[in-house]
């Protein structure tokens, strides 16, 4: 038995490992919190295409919860994670924390 | 004092919670991978120990070897799955275990978790096919745990007839291992194995229930924030 209780085809693996927008930002709001990194450290790390970097760090840097630390230049340029996006943060590990709690 | 360093830091806080509640269903993860890699040795013990000393041809031995290969491979198949998460996920989880400062936030638990998320998903609930907010996703949870238990309730039973047939063959083709220490030896293990393998299903699966039903909450999550930039780009926007 697979650990999900099924047998799921091979095929359908890289499928899975595929993550949403949500988990994207997740992790980079974790990865840039209290640490500034640049969108190249960014791509190595998290491991996505750059475009795919880009339009999560544009959309959290427009929600606040990121913050671009000024540079001549974009690739360049430092992300930091703001006092809101830390908040976020916490709220994400709170909640799957409560996965974990025995009804 | 430095507020980030302080114990009462909400989001240090809050990732030492949640670490400590993963560490449970990281040490489940890593018996069944123990469990698991213990079934082939067995495999190759009882090949070992019974196998010279018994008075039948080749034909039947090779059927032996046969049946005992069929179940070597769903012993290596959750091996195989097993062994991907741990190197694409484990090294955050050993990072985070062992982070040198656990007053300071540490890196890699979400990537842990996701990928987690990702493992434990049913092809019937993988993104695209159906909105992670959908009703008829919990009954698509509750009809996948329902299958993994027949599941492996027929593997488990399955396991144990062919196992028992095999240690009776044995004894009729040798009775004298009847008196040998090393015979009860391997039966005691292939008693204990599975009953460690059906305690570990049992311990597993509310988890994996628990992780697919927190799912939707992620997705919440994401759906909320996405929510206050909207408003944001509107009005202004409220806190979180």
């Amino acid at each position: 038995m697979t650990l999900n209780g099924s047998y799921a085809p091979q095929r359908m693996e890289r499928k899975r490992l595929r993550r949403s927008r949500f988990e994207i930002w997740a992790e980079i709001l974790e990865t840039c919190a209290r640490s500034a990194r640049t969108q190249s450290w960014l791509l190595r790390r998290i491991g996505l295409k750059t475009s795919a970097i880009k339009e999560a760090l544009d959309f959290l840097v427009t929600a606040g919860l990121i913050e671009q630390l000024p540079s001549s230049d974009r690739d360049l340029g430092e992300f930091q994670t703001t006092a809101k996006g830390e908040e976020a943060l916490t709220q994400y590990y709170q909640l799957v924390t409560k996965f974990f709690v025995q009804e | 004092m430095d507020p980030h360093t302080s114990r009462t830091d909400p989001l240090v806080t809050s990732q030492q919670h949640l670490f400590a509640q993963i560490k449970k269903s990281h040490r489940l993860f890593v018996t069944q991978l123990y469990a698991a890699f213990l079934f082939i040795p067995l495999i190759a013990a009882l090949i070992l120990l019974i196998g010279p000393d018994l008075q039948v041809g080749i034909s039947d031995l090779m059927s032996i070897v046969l049946f005992l290969s069929i179940f070597g491979v769903l012993g290596i198949k959750q091996i195989k799955e097993t062994y991907s998460f741990f190197r694409s996920s484990g090294r955050y989880f050993y990072e985070i275990e062992h982070a040198t400062d656990p007053s300071q936030i540490t890196r890699g638990l979400t990537t842990y978790v996701n990928h987690f998320v990702k493992l434990l998903q049913p092809p019937s609930l993988l993104a695209g096919e159906l909105p992670a907010t959908h009703p008829e996703r919990l009954d698509r949870i509750e009809n996948h745990m329902k299958k993994g238990f027949y599941i492996f309730i027929i593997e488990f039973f399955l396991s144990g007839m062919v196992i028992a047939g095999l240690l009776a063959f044995f004894i009729i083709a040798n009775p004298e291992m009847l008196g040998q220490l090393r015979l009860y030896a391997v039966m005691a293990a292939f008693i204990v194995i599975p009953g460690i393998r059906l305690w570990l299903f049992l311990q597993w699966r509310p988890l994996v229930k628990r992780w697919l039903l927190g799912y939707q909450e992620l997705v919440a999550w994401g759906e909320n924030l996405e929510r206050l930039v909207q408003q944001k780009q509107v009005e202004g926007g409220p806190d979180l």
